[in-house]
This record gives C-alpha cells, sequence and structure tokens, in this order.
C-alpha cells in the first residue's frame, strides 16, 4: 500500500475489521482494494487531487459499515454491536439509517436496542435487515420486572419528527445507552444515570406497547 | 425509489452484464451504470454480494487474474447461468409485456 492513498489504507482496515464474522474476507477486501484503486486512478486522470479521488471513491463505494451489513446479510447473520461501554460509531451510523428502532429487555443486566435498515440491493423479497445493539439496563428498583413481563416492542422513526429533530442530534459516539423498565413501559434514557437521575443529556424515550414513540426533556 | 426498481432485478442485470464476456467487479458495475445511462447508480460495494451469490448458486464462477500487475477477480457465466439468463429474459419480458397492456395508451404519463 502506497503510503500516499491513507484514506484508501484506512478504509480498507475498516472494511476489515467490520467483516469479521465473512468467511471470504480476504477475498472481499482484495476486490474492494482493486475497485478502489480503479475508482481513484479514473478520479486522477480527470483532475482530481489524490485525497479527492480518494474521497470520491470510497463515497461511491459505500461505507465500509454498509457493505458489511450487505455482506452479513448475505449470510443471514444480523449486527450485534456492543455498546455497553459506549455508542461505537458504525452502531451510530446505523441508527442513522434506521426506519425502525425496538426496545427488549434480555436479563436483569442488558437490554438490546433493535433497528431495522432498509437494504439498497439485495435481490430477496425481503426489504430490510436487522441489527442490535446490546445496552445497559438500568431499573429505579433492581431487577424489576423480568423478560416476560416486558414484550419488545418497536416504533417507526422514520417519519417520527421528535426521533429526526430532538433524539438523532443528540446521539454520538461514545455516548452511553440504558434501558429503563418503568411503570409498564421501557424507556431508553441517552446519556448515563446516577443515583435515579439522568447525568448530561436529559432525553429519555418511551416505548409504550402499541403507541408511539414519546421523548421528553 | 432506484433502489427499490433493483431490488429483485439485480440477479437479472448482472447476467446480462455479464453475457458480454468475463469482466472484474469494476467492470461489472460500470457497466452496468453506463446501459442504464446512470440510472442504477448504487453503493458500488452492495453489488459485490450479488456477484457472490450469483457464484455460490453456480450462475457465476470466478478466478484470480493478474492484469497490469494488479490482482484481479474475474467473472463469468457458467452454463447454468446462461441457462438462468435466457429464462429470466423471457419472464422479464412476458411481464413487461403484461404491465403495458394493462397501462395501455397511458405512455406519455397523463
Amino acid at each position: 500500500m502506497e503510503p500516499d492513498l491513507p484514506l484508501l489504507e484506512a478504509y480498507l482496515g475498516a472494511l476489515h475489521a467490520e467483516l469479521a464474522a465473512e468467511p471470504l474476507r480476504e477475498r472481499v477486501v482484495s476486490e474492494a482494494e482493486d475497485h478502489l484503486r480503479e475508482t481513484i486512478a479514473q478520479r486522477l486522470a480527470a483532475g482530481a487531487s489524490r485525497t479527492e479521488a480518494q474521497q470520491q471513491a470510497i463515497e461511491r463505494f459505500g461505507s465500509a459499515p454498509t457493505v458489511a451489513a450487505a455482506f452479513l446479510r448475505l449470510r443471514g447473520q444480523p449486527r450485534v454491536f456492543d455498546a455497553r461501554r459506549g455508542l461505537p460509531e458504525p452502531a451510530l451510523e446505523e441508527l442513522r439509517q434506521a426506519t425502525r428502532v425496538g426496545l427488549a429487555i434480555k436479563d436483569g443486566a442488558t437490554a438490546v436496542l433493535g433497528y431495522w435498515v432498509p437494504e439498497p440491493v439485495t435481490g430477496r423479497p425481503a426489504d430490510e435487515r436487522f441489527g442490535a445493539i446490546i445496552v445497559r439496563r438500568r431499573d429505579w428498583r433492581p431487577n424489576l420486572g423480568t423478560t416476560a413481563e416486558f414484550e419488545p416492542v418497536h416504533v417507526e422513526v422514520a417519519r417520527d419528527k421528535r426521533w429526526q429533530r430532538f433524539i438523532l442530534p443528540e446521539l454520538h459516539t461514545g455516548m452511553q445507552l440504558q434501558v429503563e423498565s418503568w411503570s409498564g413501559q421501557l424507556r431508553l434514557w441517552l446519556g448515563p444515570i446516577s443515583g435515579g437521575l439522568a447525568q448530561g443529556t436529559q432525553i429519555h424515550l418511551v416505548f409504550p406497547p402499541g403507541r408511539h414513540l414519546r421523548s421528553r426533556r | 425509489m432506484r433502489g427499490e426498481v433493483l431490488r429483485g432485478h439485480i440477479d437479472l442485470l448482472l447476467l446480462a452484464v455479464i453475457a458480454n464476456g468475463a469482466a472484474h467487479g469494476y467492470a461489472i458495475i460500470e457497466a452496468l451504470r453506463q446501459r442504464s445511462f446512470g440510472y442504477f447508480d448504487l453503493p458500488e460495494g452492495t453489488i459485490y454480494p450479488a456477484l457472490y451469490r450469483l457464484e455460490q448458486g453456480g450462475l457465476l464462477q470466478s478466478c484470480w487474474t493478474v492484469d497490469a500487475g494488479r490482482r484481479r477477480r474475474l467473472y463469468s457465466l457458467t452454463p447454468a447461468g446462461q441457462d438462468a439468463l435466457q429464462e429470466r429474459r423471457r419472464e422479464w419480458r412476458a411481464f413487461t409485456a403484461s404491465v403495458g397492456t394493462v397501462l395501455g395508451g397511458d405512455s406519455d404519463g397523463a
């Protein structure tokens, strides 16, 4: 790898990491490199700078998470992120594309924030793929409510103004997300919770079964 | 909308492009874009899983080649892929003819 193509090098490294579960990972990355080098050469010939050529090639190819997700979809594997120590950037990118999100209690300490993202090209009838983000569960009374007491719920967020205007802009890499079960509802808190009070961003999403998303500041 | 249109037809389109001759991924995707006059303009990396799926299904075969010092994967149709392309072309033409008949003379969309 030439040292003067740092964006390409970084992209291929990210793609390699994203494809950890892909059995043909080396082949996929090798083909991606060939494809991107071809595009970069075309852009350079058209007068773009080296940086511009790399940026344009990567933009056309698709982000590493998007490409990796297409392969995982091929294998029938959902993407799973562990966000118990903070929201990773690829998970945040997925949430930005999500049309639906949902919450489910996993056990006494963890919950799952599920999401659905439209699949651009699959060749299959199914038009969405599912991913999961593991987050911490925090309840005002420890171990209150078992998994069976809280049915998984989901909401349409693609056209939800509160999600688009107030929630997405608040999400950032490394942010702590926590789920609280309270009064028959599941709540997703953005930001850490300590001693029963939310620290930092005072937003939570309420997921009442069968009802619409609500957010509060 | 274009992604929606493409979904479900990507196999036919890729088989049709590769039927013109063995090609590597970049050339296949570029041909898809040019032959559709830019209509099918999608994240290029998301086309590769479709190529892999067609290969796993026995409709494509691929091998590594070296071109101008660059290692490339070359895709070509298998006999089963050629048969599948013919069959899907027939299905597509029958489908579009039927849709055209239903739509009738409303060709200008008015």
